[in-house]
C-alpha cells in the first residue's frame, strides 16, 4: 500500500524502508537507525498503513511519540498525508500540553486511530481510569529520535509506560528510529527488550559532510583562550549572506546572544531576516522564528541546541557551528540540519571561538570520517523516576505489588532492580517510608490485605498528574515585562542572582531587572550601557571522549609532523610552533605537564584532554592525593583540555608525581574522590531535581504558587534534613551517585587514571605561559579549593577583599 | 547617621561575640540566639516548630529530627548561660498542620525540663494557631513591646519608634571571594533596628546586603565572624 502511494507520488523507496515496512508486516519490532533527514518517519509509518486500512472497530492503533512538542504539528501533517491520499478510514490526531481542552476531553472518551504524543503526555493519558479500554486495540507504539530520549531519565519514562502497555498486548508491536549510534544493540534492547526477533535496521546512506573552517586572514584575531571569538567574527560574517538561508549554532544561550548582536551590529540592514533561538525564549515567539524559516522570510538563525532536534527546514543550505564541537554525534547532528535532502552532502561551516578550535574541527572531520561516534548510555534503575511511576500506576488503577515489580523489572533500565529498593521505594512514596509510620492517614497509597495498592485521595492524584512533566523541566521563572507580556524563561538561579536594576541581554533585547517575585523575574527595556552577559547553565558541555580521543590523535599527528594537509593545521602552525618553543606538543603515549610561576603563584598543569568533568574530578582527586604527600593548599582549574593547580607557595610538583605513582592508582578511588571533592555540596544540587521527580517536593499548582507557600522549602533544605536524619535514604544515594557519574563521569576517571599511570609523563619548566596552559589561567572557570574548613575559607576570602 | 554599635574586644577562639549597642551589652551566640546578660534575657526568632511535621502531614515524606535538635540547641542556650526569661520574637510555630498530637506532646515534654518563662510576640506564622496549648506555658505578649533600649517586634523593618529588634526575614548574606561564594545565616545590626537569624534549622532565608553603617555577623555552625569591610 506503502509502495503504490510511493509510486503515485514518483517516490523511490529506499532499502532501509521496504525492509521495515516487510518487518512490519511479518509484526516484528525493531530499531531504525538513519541519519536525519533520511525518510525515516515514513521507514516507520508505511509498513502499518494496511492494518490502519482493514476494518476494525474505532480506536487507537498507532501511537507515535516524539520528545518535542514543537514537532507535533509538523509530523501530524506527514501522518495525515497518505491517510488522507489513500483514503484510509483512520483519524490522525496529537495530544500535547497545547491540545484544547474540549479536543482533549474528547480523545478521552476515543482516541484517534493515529496519535502523536510526547512521552509526558502518554504517561497522563495512562494515569486515566479508562486508560485500559482506550488503548485496547492499540498495535503498534512508534518512538521517534530514541537516541535523544534514551539518554535521558525521559527514555526510563517511556520504557516504563511500554511496559504498561505490553501488560495489555503482550506482542505489541514497537518500533523505534534514532540517529546513527556506537552501541545500537543497547538502543534497542532498551526500547524492546526481551525479543530475540527485534531487529536492527540500518540505512546506508551515504550522506557526506563537508567540514570546513573558518579561519580568519589574522590568526592572531582568535584569542588563545575564551569562548565567544567576537573579535574574529568578520571573518564568519564574510561567508555569510541572506541569499543563502544558515542556521548558525552555538553552545550556549550566552554566546547565541551575543553573536546573535554583533551580526546585527555589524549588518543592521539584515534585522528583519536574522533570527534568535533558544531555550530560554518564549514559545510563542519561538515557534514564529520556525514558521519565518520555513517560509524562507527569515534567513539565518543563531540558535543553541534548542534547534538541533526537530522540524525539516529544507531551505538551509549551509549550517554553522561556533565554538567547540564538544562531540562527533552532536556535530553530525548538527550538520544534518542543512540539506534536509536525501543524497545530498551537508555542508558545515565551523568558527573558532578561541584558537586552539581549529585543532578540534580538524580532529573532529577526521573523526566522522572513520565513523568515530559516541555511544549513548541510558540511566540505569533511576530511583526518583521509579518513584513517580509507583504513583502513576495507582492512579488509574490499582496495583498488585509482585505484578508491578515484574513490571517493572521487565524493563531493561530496571532489570536488576532487587526487590528490597522497589519496596524501599514503593513504602517511601505509598506509606512515606519509616518516617509517615505513625501517620497511616497522610499515607499517598492505601495497601489492602492482599497487596494491592491504589491513591487514596483524587486530590493527590490530581497533584501527582502535575507533576509527570517534572522530569523534563528545571526550575525555571517566566520573565515578563512589567506590562505583563511573557518573553521567555529563565533558570530560578539566575534569576536569583540579577540584582534590581541590572541589565542583561535577553532575546537580543537588552533588559533590566524590575523584581523578582511569585517566580517571575519582572523586566523593562534599558537604553544603553553595558549588558551584563548572563551566565547560564548550559555552557557545561565537556567535550566527548570521541572528540577527546580524536584530539590526543591530533596532537599526536602534529608531535611526529606527520604530513598533513588541513587548512585549520597549517593556520595554526605558527601557534603550535610557540607550544613546541615553550614546551613540548604531547604524542599519544605522552602526558604533558608544565609548571610556571606568574604573579598569582606556582602554577602546575596537566594536558590529559579528556574533557572537562574528568578533568575537574582528577583535579581534585590529584591535589587531595599530593595534599597528602605534602600538605599545601591548591586552587584548582579544570578545562576540556587540562588541570591547573596554583599554589601560592613553591611545591615540589615533578618530584611528588614522578615519585609518587600511588598517586594514579585506582584503590581508594571512591573514598578519596569523596573525600577531595565537595560531593556533598553537588549533590545537594543533584537532588534538587531528584526530589522533584520523586513526589518529594512540589512546586504548587500554576498560577496558586502562594497558597503553597507555607510547604515550600528549598531542595537544598531538604536535602540537608535527609542527609541529617535519614542518611540512608536511596534517593541520597542516587544524587551522590549521579554526580559521581555524570558529573565527574566516574568510569572515564578511570581510564584517565590508568593511561596516566601508564603514560610517559613529560614536565617542562616554561618560563611563561604556553598556548596549552594560558585559557586555564585566564578563562578560571571553576575552582575549587582544597579541603578548607569553612571557618578558613571565609578568613581567605576575606583576605582577598584586602588586595585592590 | 553612625553605628550605634561597638563590637567589643574578645579571645581570638571566641565562639560568640559581645556587643555594646544602646549602653547595653548584648552577646550574639553561634546557637542563633541573642544573650543579654544585664537582663539574663535570652532572645531568639523564627523557631517555626512543627515545619516538618505540616510537610509530613501533606504526605511528604521527610524525617523526623529537625524539632528534637532545635529544641536541644535552645536547651544548650539556656544551661551554658544563667538565662532566667526567653523572648520569642514572633514565629514560634509554622502553622496549623504542623501543630500535631506529636509536636505538642514533644514540646510540652521539653518545658517540664525547661520550666523557664517564655514570652511570645506573635509573628505572621502564630497566628495560624492564636491559642497555643496550655501545657506549653508560653505567655502572649504585644506584638511590640519594650525592654529596656529596645523594642522587640517580629518585623524591625516595620517599627520607626525605638531601636527595634526582631526577626521574621531569616537573614542570609554571601561572601564573594576570588573563586567561592558562601551563604550563611546571620545577624545584622542596623541604624534603626537588628534582625535575628532564624532559629531554626529548616528555614530558608532571604539575602541581605548591609548597607555601609551596618554591621553583619555570620554564623558558621562553631561561631560568629563578625563582617568588617
Amino acid at each position: 500500500m506503502i509502495e503504490s502511494w510511493f509510486k503515485q507520488l514518483g517516490w523511490k523507496a529506499h532499502g532501509f524502508q521496504k525492509e521495515t515496512w516487510a518487518a512490519q508486516r511479518r509484526g516484528q519490532s525493531g530499531l531504525i537507525q538513519v541519519p536525519t533527514g533520511s525518510g525515516k518517519t515514513y521507514a516507520a509509518y508505511g509498513g502499518l498503513l494496511e492494518k490502519l486500512a482493514a476494518p476494525k472497530p474505532p480506536g487507537l492503533r498507532v501511537l507515535y511519540l516524539t520528545p518535542l512538542r514543537a514537532m507535533t504539528r509538523d509530523l501530524e501533517l506527514a501522518l495525515k498525508r497518505p491517510v488522507e491520499d489513500l483514503s484510509l478510514a483512520a483519524t490522525v490526531e496529537s495530544r500535547t500540553g497545547d491540545t484544547p481542552a474540549s479536543m482533549k476531553a474528547r480523545q478521552k472518551r476515543r482516541l484517534p486511530e493515529v496519535l502523536l504524543t510526547t512521552p509526558e503526555s502518554l504517561t497522563l493519558l495512562l494515569t486515566y481510569p479508562e486508560a485500559e479500554r482506550l488503548f485496547s486495540r492499540l498495535d503498534t507504539v512508534i518512538v521517534d529520535e530514541w537516541h535523544e530520549l534514551l539518554a535521558s531519565k525521559r527514555g526510563t519514562q517511556v520504557e516504563l509506560a511500554l511496559a504498561r502497555l505490553r501488560e495489555w498486548h503482550p506482542h505489541l508491536q514497537t518500533w523505534g528510529m534514532s540517529a546513527t549510534l556506537a552501541n545500537p544493540d543497547e538502543a534497542l534492547a532498551h526500547l524492546v527488550p526481551h525479543d530475540p526477533e527485534a531487529l536492527l535496521i540500518t540505512a546506508r546512506i551515504d550522506r557526506p559532510i563537508l567540514l570546513e573552517s573558518v579561519i580568519p586572514k589574522d590568526i592572531r584575531s582568535l584569542p588563545w583562550a575564551g569562548n565567544m571569538g567576537l573579535r574574529a567574527a568578520d571573518a564568519l560574517l564574510q561567508k555569510l549572506d541572506p541569499a543563502r538561508p544558515t542556521l548558525i549554532f552555538t553552545n550556549t544561550r550566552n554566546q547565541a546572544e551575543m553573536w546573535h548582536e554583533a551580526i546585527l551590529r555589524a549588518r543592521p540592514e539584515w534585522l528583519k531576516q536574522v533570527g534568535l533561538h533558544h531555550g530560554s525564549l518564549d514559545r510563542a515567539g519561538r515557534e514564529q522564528l520556525e514558521a519565518g524559516l520555513k517560509t524562507g522570510q527569515i534567513r539565518l538563525v543563531v540558535a543553541t541546541s534548542s534547534l538541533d532536534l526537530g522540524v525539516d527546514f529544507s531551505l538551509i543550505e549551509q549550517v554553522v557551528q561556533i565554538g567547540s564541537p564538544k562531540g562527533i554525534a552532536r556535530l553530525m547532528q548538527r550538520a544534518g540540519r542543512s540539506n534536509h535532502r536525501m543524497g545530498e552532502a551537508s555542508r558545515l561551516l565551523c568558527m573558532p571561538a578561541s584558537v586552539l578550535h581549529l585543532l578540534e574541527f580538524s580532529a573532529a572531520r577526521e573523526a566522522i570520517a572513520k565513523g568515530e561516534i559516541e555511544a549513548i548510555h541510558a540511566p540505569h534503575e533511576p530511583l526518583d523516576v521509579l518513584c513517580q511511576h509507583i504513583v502513576t500506576r495507582s492512579i488509574g488503577a490499582a496495583f498488585h505489588e509482585d505484578a508491578l515489580f515484574k513490571e517493572i523489572t521487565s524493563t531493561r533500565a530496571y532489570r536488576s532492580l532487587s526487590r528490597e529498593r522497589f519496596d524501599w521505594a514503593l513504602q517511601l512514596v505509598g506509606a512515606g517510608g519509616k518516617t509517615l509510620a505513625g501517620y497511616p492517614d497522610y499515607a499517598r497509597l492505601a495497601r489492602d490485605d492482599s497487596g494491592n495498592w491504589s491513591i487514596k485521595e483524587t486530590k493527590q492524584a490530581k497533584r501527582h498528574r502535575m507533576m509527570i512533566g517534572t522530569i523534563t523541566s528545571d526550575s525555571m521563572v517566566q520573565v515578563r515585562f512589567l506590562g505583563g507580556a511573557r518573553i521567555g524563561n529563565v533558570e530560578e538561579s539566575f534569576a536569583g542572582r540579577l540584582k534590581p536594576g541590572e541589565k542583561f541581554l535577553f532575546g537580543g533585547r537588552v533588559l533590566q531587572q524590575h523584581s523578582f517575585r511569585d517566580m517571575t523575574l519582572y523586566v523593562k527595556r534599558a537604553k544603553g550601557g553595558q549588558a551584563s552577559v548572563p551566565r547560564w547553565l548550559g555552557g557545561k558541555m565537556p567535550l566527548s571522549n570521541q572528540l577527546a580521543h580524536a584530539l590526543r590523535r591530533s596532537f599526536d599527528q602534529i608531535a611526529r609532523a606527520e604530513p598533513n594537509d588541513d587548512s585549520e593545521l597549517s593556520a595554526l602552525a605558527p601557534v603550535l610552533q610557540t607550544q613546541r618553543e615553550l614546551s613540548h606538543l604531547p604524542q599519544a603515549d605522552e602526558v604533558l605537564f608544565e609548571t610556571c610561576k606568574t604573579r598569582e603563584g606556582y602554577h602546575a598543569f596537566c594536558f590529559t584532554f579528556e574533557g572537562r568533568l574528568v578533568n575537574d574530578g582528577l583535579a581534585a582527586l590529584l591535589a587531595y592525593r599530593m595534599g597528602r604527600i605534602q600538605p599545601a593548599t591548591f586552587t584548582m582549574t579544570a578545562s576540556d583540555y587540562g588541570i591547573e593547580w596554583l599554589c601560592p607557595e613553591p611545591f615540589p610538583f615533578q618530584q611528588t608525581i614522578e615519585k609518587n605513582h600511588q598517586l594514579f592508582s585506582l584503590d581508594q578511588l571512591l573514598e578519596d574522590t569523596l573525600e577531595s571533592i565537595n560531593v556533598g555540596e553537588l549533590a545537594k544540587r543533584q537532588f534538587r531535581g531528584i526530589a522533584r521527580i520523586a513526589g518529594l517536593t512540589f512546586d504548587g499548582y500554576p498560577g496558586s504558587r502562594k497558597s503553597g507557600k507555607q510547604l515550600q522549602a528549598s531542595s537544598g533544605l531538604l536535602y540537608d534534613v535527609f542527609n541529617r536524619y535519614d542518611p540512608e535514604n536511596l534517593l541520597l544515594q542516587q544524587a551522590q551517585q549521579e554526580v559521581l557519574e555524570t558529573q565527574f563521569e566516574e568510569a572515564r576517571l578511570r581510564d584517565t587514571l590508568n593511561r596516566l599511570s601508564s603514560a610517559r609523563l613529560i614536565f617542562k619548566e616554561t618560563p611563561r605561559p604556553t598556548p596549552l596552559s594560558l585559557p586555564l589561567i585566564a578563562d578560571r572557570l571553576t575552582s575549587k579549593l582544597s579541603t578548607e574548613s569553612l571557618e578558613e575559607r571565609i578568613a581567605r576570602i576575606q583576605k582577598q577583599w584586602l588586595r585592590p | 547617621m553612625a553605628s550605634p554599635l561597638k563590637i567589643l574586644p574578645q579571645p581570638a577562639d571566641a565562639p560568640s561575640c559581645r556587643i555594646e549597642i544602646l549602653g547595653e551589652i548584648l552577646e550574639l551566640l553561634p546557637e542563633r540566639a541573642l544573650y543579654w546578660p544585664s537582663r539574663k534575657t535570652l532572645l531568639v526568632a523564627d523557631l517555626h516548630w512543627g515545619k516538618d511535621e505540616a510537610f509530613r502531614v501533606r504526605g511528604h515524606p521527610l524525617p523526623e529530627g529537625v524539632l528534637t535538635s532545635d529544641l536541644a540547641r535552645l536547651t544548650r542556650c539556656l544551661v551554658a548561660r544563667p538565662v532566667e526569661q526567653v523572648y520569642v520574637l514572633g514565629d514560634l510555630i509554622h502553622n496549623r498542620d504542623g501543630m500535631s498530637a506529636t509536636i505538642i506532646e514533644s514540646v510540652s515534654e521539653w518545658r517540664i525540663q525547661n520550666p523557664i518563662p517564655i514570652r511570645l510576640a506573635p509573628g505572621n506564622h502564630d497566628r495560624h494557631f492564636p491559642s497555643l496549648p496550655d501545657a506549653w506555658q508560653i505567655e502572649c505578649i504585644d506584638p511590640t513591646s519594650t525592654l529596656g533600649p529596645f523594642t522587640l517586634v517580629h518585623d524591625p523593618t516595620e517599627q520607626t519608634t525605638g531601636y527595634a529588634i526582631g526577626g521574621h526575614i531569616h537573614p542570609l548574606h554571601t561572601i564573594h571571594g576570588r573563586n567561592d561564594r558562601i551563604t550563611l545565616p546571620c545577624f545584622y545590626f542596623g541604624p534603626q533596628f537588628a534582625i535575628l537569624p532564624a532559629f531554626s534549622e529548616f528555614t530558608g532565608g532571604q539575602k541581605i546586603d548591609p548597607t555601609p553603617d551596618a554591621v553583619i555577623f555570620l554564623l558558621t555552625d562553631q561561631r560568629i565572624l563578625p563582617l568588617q569591610r
